[in-house]
């Protein structure tokens, strides 16, 4: 313990002394985890223990029973959900076969469906729940918040959801699509669905909807799997409160692979490492001007091991604060915000929890953040050269060969370490591999630093003093730098990724995304020969933003649908493809598969207005007007597609599948195919798509059938103009619109690139700031060889413009580089499938990276101009 | 024994064309209760000699001992304990850690050491230097001549036995200066041994010798009793 105790004597003064740095270094660290404890507790709270999952699935209930099926059945144990384990057959479900199988128990009937209610913008779809909330067994399912709930099967309760898209009110009405109308006597809420429109009224009141039943048995596992054998499954109180071991779980369903602790202990790796990037730009500067304290200590006998403990020591002071800070505003913000933060999940907490062993854990984090921060700093204080920092004098800084040959061999290491789990679909080897480069490239940024300020001499005075105090105090501004870039890495590699995703799903697709498909309810049963009306088509116009909308039909064999196709020519078929070999291909076949040029692309399934989905490719019929919209047509392209179909050809998107002007017409899975004259258009989209008119359907020997009427638009429909459309069609019709799948992982890839954003924003002001306190005493000199007041803001500006700028550049490039090569990555992954899936698209997406090339450092240069004052500072005598 | 001795000392800064001798054959010695004063113009390399005798720099050439130990036989943890336990320095200004009581200032070696009770021998130490009621205050609280004279105790606190003072008095006004040289004095009548950098010929009389430097070699060594012929060195 020797020197500490003076160590932390002088970090404690310091840390008052300096209230402005010391708070930035506290808030710094402080902040994130703040942000991180908010989460923890968030998560433990919106964590329900099984008393309370139990409340919200089955009320007051012992288990909720169903019966899907008539044979045995197979569940996990925390579902209701069950899939059949054989094909056997046993005696139909009923009620009166539920009480003998479950003797002595009451069965309390809960219903689940779906509902088209008249809305605002016209007729939506809305869930309906159909239980007695009277029955004290259903309490805690549904919460009532005014009014009471539904006695008789006219009256019903509404979520807030439904009462907004409704306009309906307390004691008004809502009317079905179907023209029932009932009187609303309570607005309700689902504790975990906050945000759904629900209708919720007493069983039986509503048709066509899945019975289950809440009983008062209790109901061990091995119950469970006794009334699985009747068909029977059951989500029991007694199972969530303790549950089976796997041996006893049926091995259908494995342990579903949540990520484990090493990837939460790799993600706050991270956290740290930018947490320690930016407080060590801020603490380094702050050594740096404690120099000379430094240098007397070392003077009246201190160590370097006693230097470097009173730096470190600022850490661990700064690194309690910030502990201290961090958790108090997080428990605070999370308690005051509770209601916004229900509203945001959509869900409400099972309890105020505040997962103390996670605190406690986040304050140890920044407690080691603020040494790690701290690390740098003291390292280099303890070796500076004590007579020149006594003498007042800056010093030498040289970059150490040693640093940058071990960060090029991290970045080496990272970049290998990352293809290699990427390939191998390790997710914890990939952060492993971004941590390693990360700091790879930190490392690296002193030398490149050096390098860059030889340029110097070519720049205007304030770029060329801020281009070189960046290298002449390359402890401050290395890790300002780092920061900035390890923030803008994920930024553009989240971004590159999220790009890729929207490509790759928008890919899939024959048409756009925001295309809008109308079908006949009855035709989606059995394809029916009655044209859609035109007035379908500007029902399309009026309510959505369409530019044409075009009738399909769909080839008609034997009175249904022919599931028409085009198949290559022989000599250019994959000879593997299911259709040739009529089964699956062996693994030798796809093998062999993979080496053929004809397979390449081959058994991609490809998404067609709405509704199917298939690897074969897929035939419509429609008139010659259409065939812009549906190949994707330049205006060159279509004279000739157009005057082809005029001429009874059938025109299909992809050369390779003409030969001799014929096209073979596949039906169904036939073996056999029927040749055809054809025409083809250049390949515009992945997705096979051909066209012919009904002129030629009927010449060919086939008939038509309705399908659709599409519609291309200039923009995503809103959900508003979706429910004004379906409105307008009446319940005859069912309205699709193309629109991107947003799944959890991409939301949170969305919220991680937000914040990203402002990290590297953040830490560009921070950096530029830090800069322009450490170039005082330069400024005073400037101002006495008579440079002019502005020449602050400008010198600022600069040192902005160096510090972001750089940040940014590096981040970009290591950012795209590393999203690009993990997407590589995963891309040659797929090369030893076939059929192989959609590939990753390599895209690079312009807009983030203009931000985060251009408008970061503008944004922080603009920054540093309008807070640094002109007015030149009076420095202290040293 | 003497507490300092400086045996053919040379220092060069640099090397090549851009080599500058800063010290070129110095040899000196300070018997315990001998203040020595080091005069000479700027360049002369007084401050070199200051800093090779506390260690804080090493000669080219030659041996400086402290306590019959050479230094250059030390490493560098060895070299700082060195400073703890036997050398104690004064410099013209900002001598103290701003953020640290007078007390803590003055007890900082000790503290380093892990001394307990250093507050007891600080405010000793303080007391010895006329500070008495000052323990608690911190720099910015007392005036320049104050602040020298907490770091004076802080040269001579525990068996600390010689001052390296780099012109102690230079931000100090001429009262000030002298009631400073006068505790210095004091404490070398008291035993220890100390070194003097300093400009003015008027500090220079309150040492047992004075030596010129220019150059980096002694050109002139003169007794106490001769502070007029000093003065009027050119």
């Amino acid at each position: 313990m020797s020197g500490w105790r003076a160590a932390l004597r002088i970090a404690s003064r310091e840390a008052r002394r300096s209230p402005g740095r010391s708070a930035l270094v506290i808030a710094l660290i402080a902040v994130p985890v703040a942000a991180l404890s908010f989460t923890a507790i968030v998560h433990d709270s919106t964590t329900l223990t099984p008393h309370e999952d139990a409340a919200r699935r089955m009320g007051a209930a012992q288990a909720l029973v169903s019966w899907p099926y008539n044979g045995p059945v197979i569940q996990e144990p925390t579902r209701d959900f069950a899939i059949p384990a054989t094909s056997a057959e046993g005696e139909p479900p009923s009620e009166e076969r539920l009480r003998a199988l479950l003797p002595g128990t009451d069965l309390v009937p809960v219903e689940r469906g779906g509902v088209n209610i008249r809305t605002t913008a016209g007729v939506g779809r809305a869930g309906v729940r159909m239980l007695d909330l009277d029955n004290p067994l259903t309490h805690g399912m549904v919460t009532v918040l005014e009014g009471r709930p539904a006695t008789t099967k006219t009256e019903i309760t509404l979520s807030r959801k439904a009462m907004d898209r409704t306009g309906a009110t307390l004691g008004g009405t809502l009317t079905t699509e179907d023209g029932r109308t009932f009187t609303v006597v309570g607005v309700i809420e689902e504790p975990d669905r906050l945000d759904n429109t629900t209708v919720v009224a007493l069983p039986g009141t509503f048709d066509q909807a899945e019975r289950s039943w809440l009983i008062t048995t209790p109901l061990p596992w091995s119950k469970v799997k006794e009334l699985n054998k009747s068909g029977v499954a059951a989500l029991s109180r007694t199972v969530l409160a303790d549950l089976p071991p796997a041996s006893e779980r049926y091995p259908e369903f494995p342990d579903s692979s949540e990520l484990g602790a090493e990837v939460l202990v790799l993600v706050a790796g991270l956290a740290v490492l930018e947490m320690s990037l930016l407080a060590g730009s801020a603490m380094a500067v702050g050594a740096r001007r404690r120099k000379r304290d430094l240098a007397l200590v070392a003077a009246v006998g201190g160590s370097p091991a006693h230097v470097r403990r009173i730096v470190l020591a600022d850490g661990v002071v700064m690194g309690a604060l910030a502990a201290l800070g961090g958790v108090v505003l997080g428990v605070a913000t999370a308690a005051a915000t509770r209601p916004v933060v229900e509203w945001l999940l959509a869900e409400r907490f099972g309890a105020q929890r505040f997962f103390p062993s996670a605190l406690a854990a986040l304050a140890m984090l920044a407690i080691i953040t603020g040494v790690l921060a701290a690390l740098v700093p003291a390292w280099i204080s303890s070796r500076q050269d004590v007579v020149t920092a006594l003498a007042g004098r800056r010093g030498i800084t040289r970059s150490r060969r040693r640093w940058l040959v071990l960060g090029l061999t991290l970045v080496a290491t990272g970049v290998a370490a990352g293809v290699f789990s990427a390939v191998q679909m390790q997710f914890v080897g990939i952060l492993i591999a971004l941590i390693l480069t990360e700091v790879g490239l930190v490392l690296c940024t002193p030398s490149l630093l050096g390098l860059l300020a030889k340029t110097g001499r070519w720049l205007p005075v304030p770029l060329r003093i801020a281009l070189r105090d960046a290298s002449r105090n390359r402890t401050a501004a290395a890790p300002a730098i780092s920061a900035v870039m390890a923030a803008v890495i994920g930024a553009v590699a989240v971004s590159v990724i999220l790009t890729s995703q929207s490509q790759q799903e928008a890919g899939q697709l024959a048409g756009t995304m925001g295309d809008v498909s109308v079908f006949r309810l009855d035709d989606l049963s059995k394809p029916g020969t009655t044209p859609i009306p035109a007035s379908v088509a500007t029902a399309i116009r009026n309510a959505t933003p369409a530019t044409e909308a075009h009738e399909l039909k769909l080839l008609a064999c034997d009175g249904g649908q022919c599931f028409a196709h085009i198949r290559p020519p022989a000599d250019r078929e994959c000879p593997y493809a299911h259709d040739v070999l009529r089964r699956e291909p062996t693994e030798a076949e796809q093998n062999s598969a993979r080496a053929d040029t004809r397979c390449t692309g081959v058994g991609r399934t490809h998404r067609y207005f709405g509704t199917y989905t298939t690897p074969d490719g897929f035939l419509v019929v429609a008139r010659p007007e259409a065939i812009k919209s549906l190949l994707h047509l330049t205006d060159d392209d279509v004279p000739a597609a157009q005057q082809a179909l005029r001429d009874g050809k059938i025109v299909v998107n992809n050369p390779n599948l003409l030969s001799d002007g014929k096209v073979l017409l596949a039906i169904g899975l036939q073996a056999t195919t029927t040749p055809a004259p054809g025409h083809a258009t250049p390949q515009r989209r992945p997705a096979p798509l051909a066209v012919m008119t009904e002129e030629t359907a009927r010449s060919l020997g086939y008939g038509v059938s309705a399908f659709t009427m599409y519609a291309t638009t200039t923009r995503m429909p809103t959900e508003q103009e979706q429910d004004a459309l379906t409105a307008a069609l009446g319940g005859e019709y069912e309205v699709h619109v193309d629109r991107p799948t947003a799944s959890d992982v991409q939301q949170a890839l969305t919220i991680l690139g937000l914040v990203a954003g402002l990290i590297t924003l953040a830490a560009a002001a921070l950096a530029t700031g830090l800069a322009a306190a450490d170039g005082r005493k330069d400024l005073t000199t400037l101002a006495a060889v008579g440079a002019t007041p502005s020449l602050r803001k400008l010198l600022s500006l600069s040192q902005a413009g160096v510090i972001a700028g750089l940040g940014g550049l590096l981040g970009t490039a290591a950012g795209a580089a590393s999203a690009l090569a993990l997407l590589a990555a995963l891309n040659a992954g797929y090369a030893d499938l076939w059929p192989q899936p959609e590939l990753n698209p390599l895209t690079i997406p312009w807009p983030t990276t203009t931000i985060s090339l251009l408008v970061v450092p503008a944004v922080a240069m603009l920054g540093a101009a309008l807070f640094t004052r002109s007015r030149l500072p009076i420095e202290r005598r040293e | 024994m003497s507490v300092l001795e400086l045996r053919d000392v040379h220092r060069i800064h640099g090397a090549g064309e851009t080599a500058v001798n800063a010290l070129n054959g110095i040899s000196l010695t300070v018997a315990p209760g001998e203040l020595v004063a080091v005069m000479g113009p700027s360049g002369s390399g007084k401050s070199t000699l200051l800093n090779l005798c506390g260690g804080l720099d090493s000669p080219t050439s030659g041996q400086v001992l402290v306590d019959g130990t050479s230094l250059q036989s030390l490493s560098r943890k060895q070299l700082a304990a060195w400073r703890r336990k036997r050398i104690g320095y004064v410099f013209q200004n900002l001598n103290l850690i701003a953020s640290l009581t007078a007390a803590e200032n003055v007890a900082l070696p000790l503290d380093l050491d892990g001394v307990r009770k250093s507050r007891r021998q600080a405010e000793i130490a303080l007391s010895e230097v006329d500070l008495d009621g000052y323990a608690d205050r911190f720099p910015d609280e007392m005036s320049g001549g104050q602040q020298q004279r907490v770091a004076i105790a802080r040269a001579l606190i525990g068996e600390r036995r010689l001052v390296l003072a780099d012109e102690p008095t230079g931000a100090l006004d001429s009262r000030t200066g002298e009631t400073v040289l006068r505790l210095l004095r004091s404490k070398v009548d008291a035993g220890a041994a100390a070194v003097l950098v300093t400009h003015d010929a008027r500090h220079a009389a309150w040492a047992d010798r004075v030596v010129f430097l220019r150059d980096g070699a002694v050109v002139d060594v003169s007794s106490r009793d001769q502070p007029e012929e000093l003065l009027s060195t050119p």
